[in-house]
């Protein structure tokens, strides 16, 4: 018995997903304080420049490095970046009225952008208890001047819009997750990261960010420090992300006589895997429902638990990536039940045949094998 | 971990977070058992760093650390709960709550590791969880939580008797009894 209870309380619990974050940020937050000049940033009058400077890139060659700074990016991310699917920006910083800012290390394919940035203050600012960072606007664009990705003060921060084209109002995609992180901070500079998560990202072979305001706040918001300013930077994007390809593996065979095969899509990209899946809700499924739930609630028993997995032909588990809500799902729309998820599997880690393995809410067990 | 400490003690910063990031586990674990709500959780972490971070200086005993460190999140997360009380939250509401919480979102893991911690009491708990996770001999955990070793002796042997009765019923039930 005491093995037992050695082992299990050994085992592995849920923990919170910013809890690395916290810890990380806690402890920058202390060291800075013991360096940093008490002097609040004063009040800017004047107007400001606004200069464009096109970035040119190199291989980044500390991706051990910069994962260790990388916050709130999954493991599919990390994976992707340990093999070398990184690139350093390092020059040239863009002006503007309270700080200038540079572009350093960039990572996208068709379902993340993950761009982190140094900042220079103009002024010495009193950096303790900043903890957030919230552009008042921002707009990323492509080669076409598609927004990709737009977010600003006065909306939603759900209700994003991506790939809205600048001259008709035709929206492309629906769905993105944006986080922003601060990685270190003083009362010199800051190094943040935006990660933003999305459906199908362009392959352009450049993006143009423009960022209008910057607002650093505390942890309860009672603190905050507006950057004003406006920056524009354009990347031109290096050839590995633009010329990018996905994976798509079909279905061989599957254990779930409800399930529409033809519905399965499987598709691997550098930093992880899209899945989908659908079931039409027929007779079948009610009754097989009803003997297990009296109050017949299909979606819940339906359900994919979280604990779904894909799994290699050498044995390698790849759990969901779980970054936001925007990742994953379920639910009955027309009568058909829908499942979407994100897995942290990659193009590094496949093998010819993949599975696929889920758990319903009722408990069934789904496996679907999957083959390139 | 021995080196990491040592850097951390001279004030190297990323030699501090390797360490803390290490123990991170364990802090996570032990503050659940005493505050549910993951918040309540993460603050008494990070008023545990802070206090660690301003007396890191002042420790050089490697094998004292972890105990060291659990000794200050023990009594956060103590300031935390009875705070929660006074502010006359309803622990048996938050548990309901925080129950449903982590029942609902989490891993098979998770249900094994709280369905063996549920028939304790707070004070057997984190007995059980020092001793058998922590690997601290009673001696040790009655340093660190301030109690007679004999009380903790006792706390372990009736929190072993409940694992015990637990798994006996479940394995009854399982077995069709």
């Amino acid at each position: 018995m005491e093995d037992r209870i050695r082992k299990i309380l050994n085992n592995k619990i849920y923990e919170p997903n910013d809890l690395e974050y916290m810890i990380k940020n806690t402890i920058n937050r202390e060291y800075d304080k013991k360096t940093k000049k008490n002097k609040i940033i004063k009040s800017f009058t004047t107007v400001f420049a606004c200069l464009v400077i096109v970035s040119t890139v190199v291989f980044a060659d500390n991706a051990a490095e910069i994962i260790k700074k990388w916050f709130g990016i999954s493991n599919g991310v990390e994976e992707a970046i340990n093999n070398g699917y990184i690139e350093q920006i390092p020059k040239e910083y863009t002006e503007s009225k309270d700080a200038k800012i540079k572009v350093t290390d960039f990572v996208m394919d068709d379902m993340n952008l993950n761009i982190s940035l140094n900042g220079k203050f103009n002024e010495t600012i009193d950096s303790s208890k900043l903890m957030r960072l919230k552009f008042i606007n921002i707009n990323i664009k492509d080669e076409e001047n598609n927004i990709i990705f737009s977010q600003n003060d006065t909306t939603n921060i759900n209700e994003k819009e991506i790939f809205k084209n600048d001259n008709d109002d035709t929206e492309k995609l629906n769905s993105s997750s944006y986080s922003t992180y601060i990685n270190t901070i003083n009362s010199n500079s800051i190094d943040f990261l935006i990660n933003i998560n999305a459906n199908d990202l362009p392959k352009s072979k450049t993006l143009k960010i423009q960022i209008e305001d910057i607002s650093l706040s505390s942890e309860n918001y009672d603190r905050e420090i507006r950057l004003k300013g406006v920056w524009n930077i354009d990347i031109e994007v290096p050839e590995k992300f633009y010329n990018r390809t996905s994976i798509k593996y079909n279905v061989i065979e599957c254990n779930n006589k409800y399930l529409d095969k033809n519905s399965i899509n499987a598709i691997v990209y550098n930093t992880g895997m899209k899945f989908s899946m659908e079931m039409k809700i027929n007779d079948g499924i009610k009754e097989t429902m009803n003997q297990y739930n009296g109050t017949g609630n299909i979606e819940e028993n339906l359900s994919i638990k979280n604990n779904a997995y894909i799994e290699n032909e050498n044995g390698e588990k790849f759990y969901i990536s779980a970054i936001s809500d925007g990742d994953g799902g379920y639910g009955v729309e027309d009568n058909i039940f829908k499942y979407w998820q994100t897995f942290n599997i990659t193009k590094y880690n496949l093998t010819k045949k993949l599975k696929v393995v889920l758990e319903t809410g009722k408990g069934d067990i789904i496996i679907i094998n999957l083959e390139k | 971990m021995e080196q990491l400490l040592q850097e951390a003690c001279k004030g190297n910063k990323e030699a501090f977070t390797k360490l803390i990031l290490e123990i991170r586990h364990d802090l996570y674990k032990i503050a659940k058992l005493r505050l549910n709500s993951d918040a309540d959780a993460e603050d008494a972490i990070q008023e545990t760093i802070i206090e660690i971070f301003k007396r890191i200086k002042k420790f050089n005993e490697i094998k004292y650390f972890k105990a060291w460190c659990i000794k200050i999140l023990i009594n956060k997360c103590n300031k935390i709960y009875n705070k929660n009380k006074r502010n006359s939250i309803s622990v048996e509401d938050l548990e309901i709550e925080n129950y449903y919480i982590y029942n609902t979102y989490k891993m098979e893991s998770d249900i094994e590791f709280y369905s063996l911690l549920e028939n304790l009491n707070y004070d057997e708990k984190i007995v059980i969880i020092m001793f058998y996770k922590e690997d601290f001999t009673t001696k040790e955990i009655s340093k660190i939580i301030g109690v007679n070793e004999n009380t903790i002796k006792s706390r372990l042997s009736r929190a072993k008797n409940k694992i015990k009765k637990y798994y006996e019923s479940k394995e009854g039930i399982n077995n069709g009894r």
